[in-house]
Parts: structure tokens; sequence; C-alpha cells
């Protein structure tokens, strides 16, 4: 049963979603437009499309290299950091370790530091450790950078799983590893939803250290993105069209993971 | 030059026809570049056949014995990027036998990038481009290697070369730099400030001839600018960091002033406060107030897409790029003028533009040196070597140092006009110290917050001394 | 968070069980091990490098010059940078106002999109699109679109007969630009987690707000509110973190100028590394690390009483 202000409602989530995508035309428009239509004092709505941007985006860009680095370096990334920090949040949440607090904190409070101050040191590590632009090197870095924060948000959320059914699992005769697969695993789904989306997303975005230790083999999305920033002249359509490009995966993957990924987010979030 | 002028374009086009049968990715983009650069020239202009030994030149010689990989460095943009591409294919008939990778780095953060892989000693490339201003730099940790055997053993082609590419270009890349220097890089992109204005706008206003000083400068922008029908009369770089830097500097150098009392022991004192300081800020603010809107946060990108759309019709003191003489990016590009920034009124003025540009090095620690040596000399190579090289250097958007290629070039990039004649009278874009950027990110942070608004011109002026004194003092130049 | 563990482990200290503590100890440390090397590992080196830097004179672009130079560093910045005070101020205005506007925004949204229409898959999906564009490259986006005289913003405005908006080229309003982009941006994120925990209310609580009438304004404020205020905490902490470090988008966009209009702390660090002041950037590194920590943990602590406070108030779930 939908009430009409429901209706309403829902019309308006339409119209509020199409609007809010604005931008997202304009990036798809601007992706087909001649250059020289792009370079007009007003705005153009009306042009022969060309597919020379999406075209430039591969022949000399090699977008569909850096795509593939980029789904590499993340997707490894957010699965070690996942993994790692879900056993170190339940440590830190459950067990008995001294200054379990502050090394949390400390933890934590690295990440507010710019990313640029520790830039040159890791390049001189890496350097040295010869994993400069190596997918090895960035999935190390993105599992640093990832692991603070995850464990804390992990740890969060752990310590508001009820503390009996672990009790009673354990009286049950289950293990460590067992409690963890079992009980811990399922009953912290949205925390670990959470926690990986937002991994995923923030190291698929990342641009700084990426700049700074990649260089031919390993070069992620945003990296390849900024290399069509001429000094000169922006190439606004070939940046458009790798947005466009790199979007339509995303999109795929999303829709088909958004039902679960919102009934897993929402399994627990409030108990 | 018709004939000459045909032949080329038909010998570019096919070029890349042919390729076009063997084709790979990196290929194709030397294809498309090829064909994008000369597509307006080729509009009425037939087929014909392709280059052949006709072309060699006194200096071509090929080496099938020579072996390695070449590894190089270039700015991404399609001035850096495109140009290396093109010639890898001329590169290959004489040296059958090396691997070349053309790696492209973003271009914003390059010179950081580059000091910090010379830093750590990295061997994974052997050649790379880098700026004059960031010479010194480099040669303080001994990053680099010597031309000066390459160069001892064939004395034809270093003669060609230094008797074409302008000594205030070669001598940037000398340690140290002054032409008693040794060399230790070759420099196949020059450029300088130019000055951009638009002929068909010239001819409407009836302005007869280019500005020659700052004041004619100023009215001209006056005149030309409109903003009820979107047209402004001056735009340039007054983005936050050094671009506002160098556009004050270009007009205290031009009013006689300069960076440093004396650049040698005993000197080292900045001259922003003074007279001419003044006098400098006082017509770039006078300039600014016939701004286009976006001046105050452009970088040159953003310059040039005003300039292309027609909004921004006139910038004096603007980098030379290709891009405004493309008709693919602009509608205008028929139109541009190109001329030497202007010059003080006083007695002491005079046209002296900035130079930019770069050259390629070749890595201490790298591999494969020989290959790293004979590549950066084939780039750099103008008729001597093989007029295909000098040729499709410039086709794909490359900005050549060698004079003989501007003037050759000048009907299909009207201008190189500009360049020709800036090079001979040009002086370094900044004092070519290992601090360059540091400085000149200093002052072009003051310049800007005046220009916003934020400070007074006489605490700015104050400010860029006092700042560049205190780098001056922790680097240890005044004893 | 640190009264909450502190109250589970009282109770968990009440049934003391030696043999099994000692396991549960050994457990804990093998499953943190990895955890902390690797943490170790990528921050010793460079905390020691910057910390050592920051007490040096240092250029990148010439070595040689390096020199120990005690607190002169963080005297310059504190005392005699007439940037850097700004720069700490924009960083929390920015954060104050994108967070809050950001947790409005998306809590409107994440109730629009609450619903059991058919279409609300395809719905969800096209709004969390923003969140996965680099932004560097929604940045340049931005920058095209706020362009003063041609760009597409302003002649949207304009054909709609307001002015044009100078956007991110004049000095009071490109702050406005950037947090416009930044906003947009990252809204859906944080509509995408509250929607999460308004899904999570149970059937039983809303059919019993019904009945009771609970609607409108009180229903928010009394029912999903409290209900999903955990959510809210963790959204609020994920985005005060980022927004802090924010760089990419403005950097391209206005590099921090006009001026100073936009110098966030992290854009300015950047500026510093560009012009190879290595000592000054190390030392600004630090102060930073240092001021907002002492905030975000102030705002934390709040936080969390707040969150304590409210599953008082919140009403039973199901």
């Amino acid at each position: 049963m939908r009430s009409p202000l429901r209706r309403a409602f829902d019309v308006a989530a339409v119209f509020i979603v199409a609007l809010y995508l604005a931008p997202i035309y304009w990036v798809v428009l601007t992706s087909i437009k001649p250059t020289i239509a792009i370079n007009s004092a007003k705005p153009v709505w009306s042009f022969e499309p060309t597919w020379e941007h999406y075209r430039e985006a591969f022949v000399r860009f090699e977008f569909d290299r850096a795509l593939l680095n980029s789904a590499i370096i993340v997707l490894s990334a957010t699965f070690i950091t996942m993994v790692l920090a879900l056993f170190s949040s339940y440590a830190l949440a459950r067990m008995k370790i001294k200054g379990a607090d502050f090394m949390s904190l400390t933890i934590l409070s690295l990440r507010f530091m710019p990313g640029v101050v520790i830039a040159m040191p890791f390049f001189l590590m890496f350097q040295r450790l010869d994993m400069i632009d190596t997918h090895v090197g960035m999935i190390i870095i993105y599992v640093g950078f990832g692991l603070p924060f995850a464990v804390w948000l992990l740890r969060g959320f752990m310590m508001d799983i009820p503390r009996d059914v672990e009790e009673a699992a354990r009286l049950d005769g289950l293990g460590w590893i067992s409690i963890i697969w079992r009980i811990i695993l399922p009953m912290s789904g949205p925390g670990i939803a959470v926690t990986a989306i937002f991994t995923f997303v923030f190291d698929w975005n990342e641009f700084l250290f990426a700049l700074y230790i990649t260089q031919a083999t390993a070069v992620t999305l945003p990296i390849q993105i900024s290399k069509m920033i001429d000094l000169y002249n922006v190439l606004w359509g070939t940046i458009s069209g790798a947005v466009v490009m790199q979007l339509v995966p995303m999109v795929i993957v999303v829709f088909l993971l958004q039902r679960h990924m919102i009934r897993g987010l929402a399994l627990g979030a409030v108990k | 030059m018709g004939t000459d002028k045909e032949t080329l374009c038909k010998q570019s086009m096919a070029q890349a026809r042919t390729l076009k049968g063997e084709l790979s990715r990196r290929r194709m983009l030397q294809v498309s570049a090829a064909t994008a650069a000369t597509a307006a020239v080729m509009r009425d202009v037939k087929w014909a056949r392709a280059a052949s030994e006709e072309t060699h030149g006194p200096g071509w010689y090929t080496d099938d014995k020579l072996t390695g990989k070449v590894v190089t460095y270039t700015f991404s943009g399609q001035r850096w990027g495109l140009p290396p591409k093109a010639v890898v294919p001329t590169f290959k008939e004489r040296f059958p036998n090396v691997e070349v990778e053309i790696i492209e780095e973003p271009v914003g953060e390059a010179y950081t990038k580059i000091q910090m892989r010379a830093a750590s000693k990295s061997d994974t490339f052997n050649t790379a481009i880098a700026d004059s201003n960031q010479w010194t730099a480099l040669g303080n940790i001994g990053a680099m290697e010597s031309f000066e055997p390459v160069l001892a053993k064939d004395p034809g082609w270093a003669e060609d070369y230094f008797n074409d590419v302008p000594p205030i270009i070669t001598n940037g890349y000398r340690l140290p730099q002054n032409a008693t220097g040794k060399t230790y890089g070759l420099s196949c992109d020059g450029n300088c400030k130019l000055h951009f204005y638009r002929k068909d706008l010239f001819q409407e206003a009836g302005i007869t001839k280019v500005p020659e000083t700052w004041e004619e400068a100023i009215d001209v922008a006056k005149m030309l600018h409109r903003p009820e029908k979107d047209q402004y009369g001056f735009v340039t770089t007054a983005r936050r960091g050094l671009f506002a830097g160098l556009e004050l500097y270009q007009i205290i150098m031009s009013l006689g002033g300069s960076w440093f009392d004396k650049m040698e022991e005993g000197g080292w004192h900045p001259q922003f406060n003074t007279d001419t300081g003044h006098k400098a800020f006082e017509i770039l603010l006078k300039l600014m107030e016939y701004r286009h809107p976006v001046t105050l946060n452009a970088a040159d990108d953003e310059v040039n897409a005003v300039l292309a759309n027609g909004t921004a019709v006139y910038a004096p003191l603007e980098w030379g790029t290709s891009v405004l003489n493309n008709p693919e990016f602009t509608k205008f590009a028929e139109v541009f003028g190109t001329d030497i920034v202007p010059k003080g009124s006083n007695p002491e003025g005079k046209h002296i533009p900035l130079m930019g540009g770069f050259a390629y090095y070749v890595n201490v620690w790298g591999k494969d040196k020989e290959a790293g040596f004979e590549f950066v000399k084939h780039l750099n190579s103008g008729d001597y070597t093989d007029s295909r090289i000098g040729r499709d250097y410039v086709m794909n958007t490359g900005q050549p140092a060698r004079v003989s290629l501007l003037a050759k070039y000048e009907d299909i990039r009207p201008y190189f006009y500009g360049l020709q004649k800036s090079f001979p009278l040009g002086t370094p874009g900044f004092p070519w110290i290992p601090e360059a950027f540091t400085v000149a990110d200093l002052v072009g942070n003051e310049v800007v917050a005046v220009i916003a608004g934020e400070k007074g011109m006489d605490e700015a002026l104050k400010a860029m001394d006092d700042g560049n004194t205190q780098i001056m003092t922790d680097s240890g130049y005044y004893g | 968070m640190a009264e909450l563990s502190a109250a589970q482990r009282a109770a968990s200290v009440a049934t003391p069980r030696p043999r099994a503590r000692l396991r549960e100890n050994q457990v804990a440390w093998l499953l943190i091990t990895p955890t902390i090397i690797i943490l170790v590992a990528l921050s010793v080196y460079p905390l020691i490098w910057s910390g050592a830097m920051a007490f040096r004179v240092e250029n990148l672009f010439n070595p040689k010059i390096g020199k120990w130079v005690g607190f002169r560093n963080f005297d310059f910045l504190l005392f005699n940078d007439d940037t850097f005070w700004k720069t700490i101020w924009l960083t929390f205005v920015w954060c104050a106002v994108v967070v809050s506007v950001q947790l409005v925004l998306g809590f409107l949204l994440a109730l629009l999109m609450d619903t059991t229409m058919r279409a609300v898959g395809v719905l969800r999906t096209l709004l969390v699109i923003p969140v996965f564009i680099s932004p560097v490259a929604m940045g340049l986006t931005w920058r095209f679109m706020f362009e003063p005289v041609s760009g597409v913003i302003n002649y949207l405005i304009t054909s709609v007969g307001f002015d044009r908006g100078a956007w991110h080229t004049a000095t009071d309003t490109a702050l406005v630009a950037v947090m416009i982009a930044e906003i947009w941006q990252w809204t859906p994120f944080v509509t995408l987690i509250m929607l999460a925990g308004m899904q999570g209310i149970s059937p039983e609580v809303i059919e019993a707000a019904r009945l009771d009438r609970v609607r409108g304004w009180t229903y928010l404020q009394r029912i999903v509110i409290p209900l999903i205020w955990p959510v809210i905490t963790v959204v609020i902490l994920l985005r005060v973190v980022d927004s802090m470090r924010i760089f990419d988008l403005i950097y391209v966009i206005t590099r921090g100028g006009p001026g100073t209009a936009t110098l966030l702390a992290s854009v300015n660090t950047y500026s510093i590394f560009q012009s190879g002041r290595l000592g000054v950037m190390a030392a600004y590194g630090f102060l930073i690390v240092i001021l907002i920590n002492i905030v975000v943990f102030a705002f934390l602590r709040v936080l969390y009483r707040q969150e304590k406070a409210s599953r008082r108030r919140a009403p039973a779930r199901a």
C-alpha cells in the first residue's frame, strides 16, 4: 500500500536524481563533441557526434591498461585490507590487549598527515626496495593506508555485537577461527560492507601516491586521466570519454550489487 | 615554399597510410596525430609518393650492432608526448636493434618527480626531459652524463646543432650554464613568452601595428575590451604559484630590471622592491583591469581555452603554443598572430622575452646509455641527419629549438614567426640557480595576492625581497 | 567508543577463566600482528624522515644546503607566515560546511530513496555514480562548467534570468564553488549509508509508529533519527576525516587560489612541496596532524556521548 504522498515523493525522487546527475550528462555530451565545439564561446548543444575522444583515450592514453591496473590494485588492496582489518579489529575489540585504545587512536591519527609530506620518503623507500612502479608496491601502500581506518571503523561495529552470542559459541566448543567465520563475520555484515565500500572508493580515487609511486607499468586511472591535462590545453573531450568509460563497469557492478549491498548494510546496522 | 609544404604534407600522410597497415597501438597514435596536424593544410593538396633516400643528410648513419633499450621520460601533453614518438620510426631505421619506450608523465607534477628520481639514483630510465631551470639542481647531484664525448665523435653534427640552436638555449643545458660550460643535454624544444593577438580584430579596430611598448599594449587591451559582448581585452596566467611570478618578472626584465643585482659572489640581492619593480607591477595591474574573468585562476590551459573560444582576444605575454594555430582546436586558428613581447618605454627598456623549453639528458645511473645518447641525438636532428626527422617532429605538434626548422615550417605553424624573432633576444625564464622554483613560487604567490586584492603592492614587493633573501641566505649565497 | 568498550570489558572480566584468558591473549596478538607489522614497516621510515626534515632546512632542488635549524620552521609557520592560520581556518570551515550540508542533503535523499517503488534499484545505482569518478577528472569537469564567460552553468543561470556567477575565478566565490563540487561528489555516499540504516529499521517499529499516528517531522525526530544514529555517527566520521584531507579536487580547480581563497592545508602543503621547501613542508604536516587531531577527537567525544544518550532514548528495537 502506497500513500499518495509517497507516490509524490517517488516522482520527486526520480526528478531529483535526474537533476542531480546533470553534470554527468554534460560529461557524456562533451565526450562526443568535436574539440572545436567544446572550445566555443557559448555551450554548443547540436553538433556532429564524434568518437574521436574515445579512440584517443584508448590509443594514446592506453585507457584499457589503466583500467585493468586500477582494478587489480584496488580490488586486491581492498580484499587484503578487509581480511587484516577483520582480524585485528576483532582482536582490538574483544581481547585483552594492553593499550588497545591508545594503539587504535595512534594508528588513526596518522591518517590526517597530508599525503605529500610522506610521499617523498615513500618514494625513496620503495626505490630502495625496488618496488617503484609495481602492482605489489601499490597494493602494499593502499593496504597500509586503508588499514588504520578500516580497523578503527570495524572495531566500532564489532563492539556492538552482543558478547553472549560469542560466549555461547565458545561453550559449544567453537575455536577462534570458527567464531570469527561463523559468528563475527555474519553479524558485522553491515560494518564490513561500509568499511569495504569506503576502502574501495578511497583506493579507487587515490591520486597522490599513485602519482609518485607509479611510472609506466602500474599506472592507475586517476594518473592516466591527469595525463590528459596538457600544460597548454586540457583534453576535455578525452577526459570526458575516459570518465564515461570508467563509469560503465562501475554502474553495472553497483547495479548488480546494490540490492545485496543495501540489504547487507541494513542487516544489522541498527540493532 | 608552397611546393615544399605540399610535399611535406603528402609525405606525412603517406607515412600515415602505410603505417596503418601494421597498426600497433602506439603507432596508431602517431598516425592520428600526424593526420590531425596536417588535416588543415591537406585540404587542397593531392597525393604523392613517400620519402626516400633523398631525405638523408650528411649526418645520416646506421648501426645495427647497437642494442639495448631506450627508456625515456617525457611530459604528457602533445608538445612533448607526441614528437618523440613520431621520430621513433626513423630511429628504428637507423638502429633496428634498439628498443624505444617513451613514458609520458603528468606535466604539472613532473618537476618534483624528475628531481626525486634523480635524488634516489633511479636506474629505471636512461633518458629524460628536464628544464634548464632544473639543470643546476640535477647537475648538483651528478645525475647527468656529459654529451661532450658524443659530440666530439661527430663534430659535423655538433657544429650543425650549435649553429642552428641559439646560444641562449644551448647554454642553459651546459654546466655551468654559460658558453664555457660542458654540454649535458640537447634541446629539441624551444619556447618563450610570446605576444598573441588577433589579426582580424586589429584590422577591425584600425590597429595597424603590433604594440611595441607596454603602454601601447595597455591601449590595445583597452580598445579591444568589450565585456558586454563577451570580449575581454587581456588574459594571462595568474594562477597561484610560479605562473604569476613570471608575468611580473617578464615586465621587470623588459623595463631593464633584474631578479638579483648581480648573479655572482657579492651579489644575489633580490631587486623586486625597487622603482623598476613598482613600475612593472603597475603595468601588470593596469593590464589586469581588462582581464578575462578566468585570469585570476588561469594556467596556460585555461588561457588558451578562452583565447580559443574567442572570449579573450589579446595576450601580450603568454607562453608559445601550437594549439592556437590548430584549426581543430579553435576557429580563430588562421587569425592568431604572434610577435615579440612588448618592451618598456624607458631608455633601458628592451624586448627581452623569457625563455622556456626543455632538453633531454642521459641518466648517469641508467642502462644502455649508448642507445640513450643516440636517441637524444636523433631526436634533436634537423635536416642534417634526415629531413623526415624534423618534419615528423613538427608535424606532430613539436616546437623545435632549431631556427632552421622554425623557418622551414613557418607556413604551417605561423607562430614559429614569433619564436624566431624572440629567441635571439631571450633571457632565462628564471634565474639559473637550483632554487629557481622555490624563489619563483614565492614571487608568484605574492603577485597573485596583490591582484586578488589580499595585499598591497608595496607590502608584496617587500615580501618578495625578504622571502628571496631568506632562501638565498639558507642556501649560503651570502657566504 | 572508549566508554563502551570499557563497560563491555568489565562485563567479561566478571567471569574470569584463567586458561582461556591466556589463550585469548595469544590469539589476539596473533590476529593483530600482521597489521602492526605492515603499519610499522610503512610508517617508521616516513615518520623519521619527515620528523627530521621538520627541524631542518632542506630544498628538494638543492640537496647540498641541508642543515639543522631547530624549531625555526615551526616558528616561521606559527608566527611569521601570513597564510598558515588562514589555511587552518579554511580547512575547518570547509570541513564544517561540507560535512553538514552533505549530512542534511544525504539524509533527505535517503528518505526519498527509502521507497518500494519498482525502479528504485536503477535510481539508487544512478545516484551513486558521482562517488566513482576520479576527483581529478571531476574537478576538471567542474572547472570547465564553472567557466564564468562560456561555461555551461552560467549559461543555464543566465537563460533563466539570473546574473552570472564568477565561481572559482573570484576570491569571494571560489570556496563556495569548490564546496559545491565536493558536496555533489560525496553526498551520494552519505545517502547510501543512511539508506542502509533506514532499511534496517524493522517493519514492526514502522507499523507501530503508523498505528500511533506518529508521522512527519515527529516520526523522523522520534523514530528514524535515533534509530539510525549509529549509522550517522559513522558517516560523520568518514566524511570529516576525508574532507580534511581533500586535495586533488581543489588542486585541479583552483590550486588554492585565487589569491589564497581556497588554500586549504593539504593544498598548501602540496604547493610548498612543489616549491621544494621540504623542511617547511614537514613542519607544516606535523602541525596539521596535531591541530586536526585535537579538534577531531574533541568532536568524537561529543559524538559518542550523544550516541550513548540517543541509545537510551531510542524506542525498543525488534
